[in-house]
């Protein structure tokens, strides 16, 4: 090389050393560059775990002989499930009907040693219960579970959300098809496919545009794991270099596995959907490894662009995508040519997005509030726990189904109407659905709207005037105009919603007919702090103020404060803090928390077992009364209406002996809704309660009270042949001059005499 | 003449190749280094279904919070022992089912499932005075006495007058409780 030259020696030689320790620098970056690529693959791609949000579930659905159900609403809790009608039964997941009769494969499941094992059962059915239950071998099996719907997980503000599938769990047509469409030679490279680089830069050259591309599935990974999504040739250059990093420390198959739980799959909302199990899920309802020929190849059709082929967006293009990769299947010999030609005449078959409750994050939200008082929201959204809650997909269904029907046959005004639902289960304590509004648009009233209750306050009031020992149902109390000094010297006077003062009434009918009133003289009888006590003791957080107008439920509250009060009525007056979340599992499948119920007696059980026969008395003859004649006549249900000023919002507490519902309907602006309590949410409410399987309030009668024939208007001793008698539940004490000699409101005594020989006399 | 340039380019060469032995040394330790962290690397985790069934359950080892110092026999007060002695209550197939579960796992120590098994049940018929009964005697098992005389207070209000084994049963686990 120096031989050409003869003069400037030096220089050159300067210029030759200066070359070669360029060289070596450029020898030294590439080694020290690969080598940090190589660590910087290495430290995060096995450092850094995958943010597993906690994926939530639903309550398993029992299965027993004597259940209220029919074998319509079984089906359509295994369509929720993702279950598919199978004539053969052929493996877990599958169901097939006949006369009356349902039969399940079902998958079964093990959260923490809480086991039920994937089983055949067969249900009988017989006017909407399930008559028999029998398992494989025909004999009659006690009880058996369905799986528990996922109804959804804690992701992060940054969206991302994935379900973790194992080798066992993915189907080995995947892997097979990825490599077929995406990345042949999977097998023999080493990070980078050059042969397939150099043949899409020449079709893509004589194309004139992008037409092909040659990113490995293991470049995808990288892509996807590591590098934001610009495109530019240091990146692709980084990329190719950190791809064959990461196959010089991988085998194939883990690499194979990343790639399937990783690639981003799909959009919802501000959710994305990573991995093949969260999109078998999201796309379809049911586990990766129970999908079709014709679904599995519609997700792998998707990887390519899954705006682009959207499926619920641009079916078509996913359809014809779809198809396309149903052939390269075949033609690479992975599925036979009939198969594929069998698979690509089937639909799309997505779940539809009716199915997949937007509503259900009403209730996830309440799972969130209730985890973050103990666990760092870092860890729900990212240590890949498992939360089991209390939440009943028929119960929510029901509640849903009843606000928008419900709001929606109130009328044209109603359009921008909304609503909240919250259902619980009285004697445990658990929130069995939320509805937070009739669309998901993410405001959540039923646990952010906070809106006077009106007279849903009354009950408190009644029940601390009943405890007194000074009251009791057959008291009578003045209904007639008062005037009440407040603190400030002003002058407040109430008024009853239709005017007419009732004059002496006993205390049933004037909390039946929610009369205003009889309650506020007999509120400021009983005291307003002692009140306020009583409000707390059945579970209320906030300290209300001590006003008079808080009589008449000047107070506001959420629908979930509300449900809280009432539980406890409706659960004898023993207070079981609501709760949503039962179990939480940490990721490798142990239990970390229990919530088990956590109980307290909060008010005497004869008042409130007292204060519940007026609440059904409401439903019998008072403000209640129109919306319980929805209801089958034998039904017994108790229940309050609540309005708050000017009709800007409208309210109903009520319960079965299975269920407490609690409704309210009104405007986000606070305007008048021209509804009272009686006329907008006690017909939400009748919906609700029709929806579900109810069965009648009931307590059995304490031994200190004893059931006597009162006069509902005066509260007089009255016989029960009367018109207006009503069976009270009266102190002992009390009900002594009940057990005389009774007759009719006027009735003469003579007239009382000739009943007595009368085979109807009590 | 030539020999300084050849000189000098041996020398380069060989500072050349020292600089990318040395170079290849450490990317290559480097890269070592870097794998040796995949051994365990991220790996899609195993379906943590099918396992950890037993642990919890069916080993017969005192569960925690079982007993604090008694190792073979967990220390419980007289009402486990008299309740399987109850005949079943107004409670169908189906509870007497879980409330037989509930009761097994009880006597293998295993409380919470004892009490997990008792609440499916109580969801089942929450009017069953004599499940809430059992959810109390689980509860005075573990220590949990105000809980219990709370729990058969409840199963007081819910017994109708002629369930006198409810009744009974009621009132004996309040008094253990020390309710009265």
């Amino acid at each position: 090389m120096a031989r050409t030259a003869r003069s400037g020696r030096r220089a050159r030689s300067r210029i030759l050393k200066f070359t070669l320790g360029a060289m070596a620098l450029c020898v030294v970056a590439t080694i020290a560059y690969a080598g940090y690529v190589t660590w910087q693959v290495g430290h995060e791609f096995s450092g850094r775990r995958w943010d597993l949000p906690a994926q939530v579930y639903a309550t398993p659905l029992e299965l027993y002989a004597g259940r209220a159900l029919a074998a319509d609403d079984l089906v359509s809790e295994l369509k929720r499930l993702g279950y598919r009608e199978d004539p053969r039964l052929a493996r877990p997941g599958t169901y097939r009907v006949a006369l009356q009769r349902v039969e399940v494969s079902t998958r079964g499941f093990d959260f923490a040693g809480d086991t039920e094992p994937p089983q055949l059962i067969s249900l009988g059915f017989a006017s909407g219960k399930i008559a028999t239950l029998r398992g494989v071998d025909g004999a009659d099996a006690a009880i058996a579970r369905l799986d528990p719907l996922l109804i959804g997980s804690l992701f992060p503000a940054h969206g991302e959300d994935r379900l973790i599938v194992a080798p066992a769990e993915t189907p080995p047509l995947l892997p097979a098809a990825l490599i077929a469409i995406e990345d042949r030679r999977f097998a023999d490279h080493h990070g980078v496919d050059l042969r397939a680089m150099l043949r899409a830069a020449f079709v893509n050259l004589s194309a004139g545009e992008i037409k092909q591309g040659a990113s490995t599935l293991t470049q995808q990974l990288v892509r996807s794991y590591f590098l934001s999504n610009e495109r530019s040739w240091t990146r692709k250059l980084h990329e190719a270099f950190m791809a064959v990093a990461l196959e010089l420390c991988y085998d194939k198959p883990d690499l194979m596995q990343a790639y399937i739980n990783e690639i981003y799959l799909g959009q919802d909302g501000d959710r994305a959907v990573h991995g093949f199990g969260l999109a078998s899920q999201f796309y379809f309802g049911r586990p990766l490894a129970e999908l079709d020929l014709h679904e599995l190849a519609l997700l792998v059709a998707v990887v390519r662009g899954p705006t682009y082929y959207d499926p619920r967006r641009h079916p078509e293009r996913a359809l014809a995508r779809r198809n396309l990769v149903l052939q390269e299947m075949a033609d690479a010999k992975l599925v036979s040519a009939a198969d594929a030609e069998k698979a690509e005449k089937r639909k799309l078959d997505l779940l539809s997005t009716s199915r997949r409750s937007a509503t259900q994050s009403a209730f996830l939200s309440l799972v969130r509030r209730q985890l973050a008082m103990d666990y760092p929201m870092k860890e729900l959204e990212r240590a890949g726990l498992r939360v089991l809650t209390t939440f009943d997909p028929g119960v929510q269904a029901a509640a849903e189904r009843a606000l928008t029907t419900g709001i929606a046959a109130l009328g044209a005004n109603a359009k921008e109407l909304d609503g909240a639902v919250v259902v619980t289960s009285p004697h445990t304590g658990e929130v069995n659905a939320i509805v937070g509004g009739r669309s998901g648009d993410g405001f959540n009233r039923a646990l952010d709207a906070r809106r006077p209750i009106g007279s849903l306050i009354k009950p408190a009031i009644y029940l601390t005037a009943l405890e007194s020992g000074r009251y009791t149902l057959a008291s009578v109390i003045d209904d007639s105009p008062i005037d009440v000094k407040l603190d400030n010297g002003d002058v407040w006077s109430p008024h009853d919603y239709d005017g007419e003062p009732r004059g002496e009434v006993p205390l049933i009918r004037a909390l039946a007919e929610s009369l205003n009133l009889a309650t506020v003289r007999l509120g400021l009888d009983v005291g307003l702090e002692p009140i306020a006590k009583s409000l707390g003791r059945l579970g209320l957080a906030q300290k209300p103020k001590l006003y008079p107008s808080m009589l008449l439920g000047a107070l506001a509250l959420t629908p979930l404060e509300v449900a809280q009060i009432y539980n406890t009525l409706a659960n004898g007056g023993f207070r079981v803090p609501l709760r949503a979340v039962r179990d939480v599992l940490g990721e490798d499948g142990q239990v970390l928390q229990r919530y088990s119920m956590q109980i307290e007696q909060a008010a005497d059980p004869a008042a409130v077992y007292a204060l519940n026969h007026a609440l059904v008395q409401v439903m019998e003859r008072g403000t209640g009364r129109t919306a319980r004649a929805q209801l089958p006549a034998g039904l017994t249900v108790a229940g309050k209406t609540g309005t708050s000023d000017d009709l800007r919002d409208s309210w109903f507490a009520g319960f079965t002996n299975e269920h407490l519902a609690v409704a309210w309907i009104g405007y986000d602006d606070d305007r008048p809704t021209g509804l009272t309590g009686a006329t907008g949410a006690a017909k939400i409410w009748v919906r609700v309660v029709g929806g579900l399987e109810a069965g009648s309030y009931r307590a059995p009668a304490p031994d200190s009270l004893e059931t006597v024939w009162v006069d509902y208007l005066t509260g007089e001793p009255s016989a029960a042949r009367c018109d207006d008698a009503v069976a009270l539940p009266l102190p002992a004490a009390d009900a002594r001059p009940h057990r005389l000699l009774q007759g009719c409101a006027g009735e003469s005594f003579g007239a009382r005499l000739r009943h007595l020989f009368r085979s109807d006399a009590p | 003449m030539r020999l300084p340039s050849l000189r000098s380019l041996r020398v380069v060469r060989r500072m050349a190749r020292v600089t990318a032995t040395r170079a290849l040394v450490l990317a290559l330790l480097a890269t070592l280094a870097a794998c040796s962290t995949l051994e365990g690397a991220q790996r899609p985790k195993e379906p943590s279904r099918p396992n950890g069934a037993g642990s919890s359950g069916s080993t017969g080892a005192p569960a925690p919070g079982g007993g604090g110092g008694a190792p073979a026999q967990p220390e419980s007060p007289p009402p486990s022992v008299a309740a399987p002695a109850r005949p079943p209550g107004a409670t169908s197939g189906a509870t007497q089912a879980l409330l037989a579960q509930s009761r097994a796992a009880r006597a293998a120590g295993n409380y919470a499932q004892a009490n997990a098994t008792i609440e499916r049940a109580l969801r089942i018929a929450p009017s069953d005075a004599s499940l809430w009964v059992e959810l109390g005697e689980i509860e005075l098992a573990t220590g949990n006495a105000a809980q219990a005389a709370t729990l058969a207070r409840k199963a007081l209000t819910l017994a109708s007058p002629n369930d006198s084994v409810a009744i009974t049963d009621a009132q004996k686990l309040l008094r253990a409780a020390g309710g009265r």
